[in-house]
């Protein structure tokens, strides 16, 4: 289209140079002959009317002649013929003399009758034979002519007589008629013909030049009528031409993709579609760099790529696929400032094309269009891609879980993130209060992670480990502020959302009878533990440690029983605390205290180790929950080091604390004798959970230990009414 | 277009899947391997001493950065035709061998028909 154009321009502007051109030559072509026509023309006129005023004149000198004899025979006054006939003879000398001079003594532009006579071969003839005549006639002439004096003498006897001159000049004067009369016919015959000549000629360069001016006015006519052509043609090219570049804007204002040219130097065009300044939300794109382009919306690094990019397509040896193929800009996020400081986010596609002009490489073409619909989608497809997967997985694990404890563990997590939730909107302003609200956060999601782990709840667990490692990463921040805790809230929904998907699915289930109603009815889960663990303690607590159990000592390589009593008397307000801390310091006892069988039978003890779990209640309303491993008890050095490790304690202050004290680290935030955190221990939270769960019940905790033999937790819970209290303070 | 006699092809990759795959390529008949190099220093010596026409490169080599090795193997022969190999996510590594003088670019990881189709195209040149 802008090809076109340009063409034609050029032709538009060839014209009017060669019809200059044409109207030069033509006017050259006119007016040289023209020039010269009327140039002889003007000779000829002069030369005839030379002859016509001359032509009487042979006739006249005749008649002076004749008379000079008749006044010479009556003795007449002879000086008055005499005088005509010298006035004759210089006239028809002046005639001669104009007609054949040498025409170099006229100028240029003076009219030269001798020029006339010489450009006519006929006439050159004609004028030989009567300066030849005029010769012979002047000739005869001349005695009479160069007469002085008087021709008469007068004398008394004889009166008036002929003197001797006057008689010569008589016999002169006869002498001359006889030669007269014969040339006089002949000097006017040939002045006739000169006369005829020059007529003729004149009348034929008259013709001629009347031709000319006929031509002339033809061509006149032609080039005006090329000329209204060449304008008729030039306003339908101006027309063609707006409307051209009225179709170009329109092009320009309407099409959807933001369109620019580049040019060697990366700077953008002075022409660009409309959409390009809706697309990156400015209006002073034209003459701006590439860089100055992008600078603003992305990475230092996209941005360098992207102009390295540019380079390469600037350099023609790449070819185009390959160049598309490398194309940095194929899907790129940029961030725009939406005014009140957020940022708003797409993605821009932007597409290169090398323009030519005659196969040489003028511009870049660019064009950007916005794919953030398609990216968006793109993203919800693979989101939802994985959660289908993940819901299989979650299918998978509900199936072997048994019913009445995935009930109990969803209604205890669907209490723990109403917690959590509860927490976050919680307003806090100082630094301390954050990490308070931190640390019980994490407690929540923990024991929602022990518990989904013991019931092998893989994705459940997988989240919650994320939020763990989203929470320690705020932990270990310097400074925290509110804004801090936004993302926790996407990550909690995300955990909501997926507890709330397997609620839904254990609902559907149960519609199938996949997962038994009632407690009474036998789960999934149920029907495949090992048969040989003796008979089984039918509630929720107990059956949760005992996966818990099997599970961690098949990770670890260990291999241990539980032992079980008086868990299902657990009272309902009791119940969530008893499972968390059970949880938390079973799976430290199977972790941290029970040995490798190996090991132990070495040590003369069984190879499987015990882990016994005891709840009863006591006088005064009050309960004590035993925890208790035959495992390798407590190693008061490890815990030192630890603690000193973990920034707990220094080492002049661990080195000062007496057995007891030391023990009691084990409950400190942070604490753990884990290098690297994996799903079952080394955060440094375990121990600290139970210590704060007792403390929030308004229970007391007591350990003690005998290294090699035993590690044994000690909890007493006061009576329920107590609690309620304290939990609302 | 088939050359009669094949293109000498060396393989810079410090792994064996590409060498491997290269040799089931439909693309082999205009080829024959005459070397192959784990890193960029090794690719050097070789190319010195084999004189190859293409080269295949992964441009994540230890040793010397694929860029740098791309850029002296031009330097020694114009003429080479390089296809360098790269993860997709590293685009600005791949026009930057572009730039430096490479022929040909294949993002990892590729299936067989996109390997094929890239040395075509790489050897559309020869």
């Amino acid at each position: 289209m802008i090809k076109n154009v340009s063409t034609a321009w050029t032709r538009a502007q060839r014209g009017p140079v060669a019809f200059g051109v044409l109207v030069l030559l033509f006017a050259l072509a006119v007016l040289l002959p023209g020039f010269r026509l009327a140039g002889r023309l003007d000779d000829t006129a002069a030369a005839l009317r030379l002859v016509s005023e001359q032509r009487r004149q042979p006739d006249i000198v005749f008649g002076a002649l004749a008379s000079v004899r008749d006044r010479l025979e009556s003795f007449g006054y002879v000086e008055e013929p005499l005088g005509e006939l010298r006035a004759g003879v210089k006239e028809l000398d002046g005639l001669v003399g104009k007609l054949t001079a040498d025409p170099a003594a006229f100028g240029t532009f003076d009219a030269s009758p001798v020029r006339a006579v010489q450009s006519s071969a006929l006439l050159k003839v004609e004028m030989e034979t009567l300066s030849k005549s005029w010769a012979t006639y002047k000739e005869a002439l001349a005695p009479i002519i160069e007469f002085t004096g008087v021709p008469y003498a007068d004398s008394e006897s004889s009166g008036v007589q002929l003197n001797p001159a006057g008689r010569k000049l008589t016999v002169e004067a006869r002498k001359a008629l006889v030669a007269t009369r014969k040339e006089t016919p002949v000097l006017v015959a040939a002045t006739a013909r000169v006369a005829a000549t020059l007529e003729a000629d004149s009348a034929r360069l008259s013709t001629y030049l009347r031709f000319l001016m006929l031509a002339a006015l033809t061509g006149a006519i032609a080039l005006g009528v090329g000329l209204v052509y060449i304008a008729v043609a030039r306003r339908r090219e101006g027309a063609l031409l707006v409307n051209a570049q009225r179709q170009t804007a329109d092009i320009l204002g309407t099409v959807k993709e933001g369109l620019f040219l580049l040019d060697e130097k990366a700077r953008i065009g002075a022409t660009h579609s409309a959409s390009l300044e809706r697309l990156f939300k400015r209006s002073d794109l034209a003459g701006i760099s590439f860089e100055e382009l992008l600078k603003p919306l992305v990475p230092e690094k996209t941005l360098q790529t992207a102009q390295r990019f540019v380079e390469v397509l600037w350099s023609e040896r790449t070819r185009e696929n390959l160049v598309k193929s490398i194309n940095p800009l194929q899907e790129v996020e940029v961030s725009f400032d939406s005014g009140s400081g957020s940022q708003e986010t797409r993605w821009l596609e932007f597409d290169f094309h090398r323009v030519k002009n005659d196969s040489k490489l003028v511009n870049l073409l660019v064009s950007v269009s916005d794919v953030t619909p398609r990216v968006r989608l793109a993203r919800e497809l693979a989101e939802s891609r994985e959660k289908a997967q993940s819901q299989v997985d979650t299918l998978l694990g509900v199936l072997h879980v048994n019913a009445a404890q995935l009930r109990s563990f969803l209604s205890d997590s669907d209490a723990a993130m109403k917690m959590v939730n509860a927490m976050l909107r919680e307003p806090a302003r100082e630094e301390s209060a954050f990490r308070r609200k931190l640390d019980s956060i994490f407690r929540q999601i923990h024991s929602i992670k022990g518990e989904a782990a013991a019931l092998g709840l893989g994705t459940v667990e997988g989240r919650a480990h994320e939020f763990e490692d989203a929470l320690k990463e705020l932990r270990e921040r310097s400074a925290l502020s509110g804004g801090d805790f936004l993302p926790l809230v996407v990550k909690l929904d995300d955990l909501f959302t997926h507890l709330a998907s397997i609620s839904d699915l254990v609902s559907r289930l149960a519609q199938l009878n996949f997962v038994a109603t009632a407690p009474e009815a036998a789960a999934v889960g149920g029907a495949e533990a090992p048969a040989a663990v003796a008979p089984k303690p039918n509630d929720p607590i107990s059956e949760t440690l005992d996966q818990l159990v099997e599970r961690v000592a098949k990770d670890r390589g260990k291999s241990a029983r539980l032992a079980a009593d008086g868990l299902g008397t657990v009272p309902a307000d009791y119940r969530r605390a008893v499972k968390d801390i059970a949880v938390q310091a079973v799976r430290n006892a199977l972790v941290h205290g029970i040995e490798d069988p190996e090991f132990r039978k070495r040590s003369g003890k069984q190879a499987v180790g015990t882990i016994k779990v005891e709840f009863r209640a006591e006088g005064a309303g009050g309960y004590r929950l035993i925890i208790e491993d035959d495992g390798a008890g407590l190693n008061s050095r490890r815990i030192r080091e630890a603690a000193i490790a973990r920034g707990i304690v220094t080492s002049e202050e661990a080195a000062r604390l007496e057995p007891k004290q030391l023990l009691s680290l084990l409950f400190r935030p942070g604490f753990s004798t884990q290098d690297v955190a994996d799903e079952d221990a080394g955060r440094g939270v375990g121990m600290n959970v139970v210590a704060e769960l007792v403390k929030e019940m308004r229970g007391r905790i007591g350990i003690s230990s005998g290294e090699g033999r035993y590690t044994r937790f000690t909890i007493v819970l006061p009576a329920i009414a107590t609690v309620a209290a304290g939990a609302a303070a | 277009m088939n050359a009669v006699v094949p293109l000498k092809l060396m393989i810079v990759d410090d792994s064996n899947i590409i060498r491997r795959r290269i040799e089931r390529s439909q693309q082999i008949d205009r080829l024959r391997v005459v070397g192959a190099a784990a890193n960029g220093r090794e690719a050097i010596e070789l190319f010195e001493r084999t004189n190859p026409d293409v080269v295949t490169m992964d441009l994540t080599m230890p040793e010397m950065d694929g860029i740098e090795c791309v850029e002296r193997l031009v330097a020694i022969k114009p003429a080479v035709l390089i296809l360098v190999v790269s993860a997709l996510a590293d685009k600005a590594t791949a026009v930057e061998a572009i730039a430096k003088g490479a022929n040909g670019f294949l993002c990892k990881p590729f299936t067989d028909r996109q390997l094929n189709d890239a040395l075509a195209e790489l050897l559309q040149d020869a």
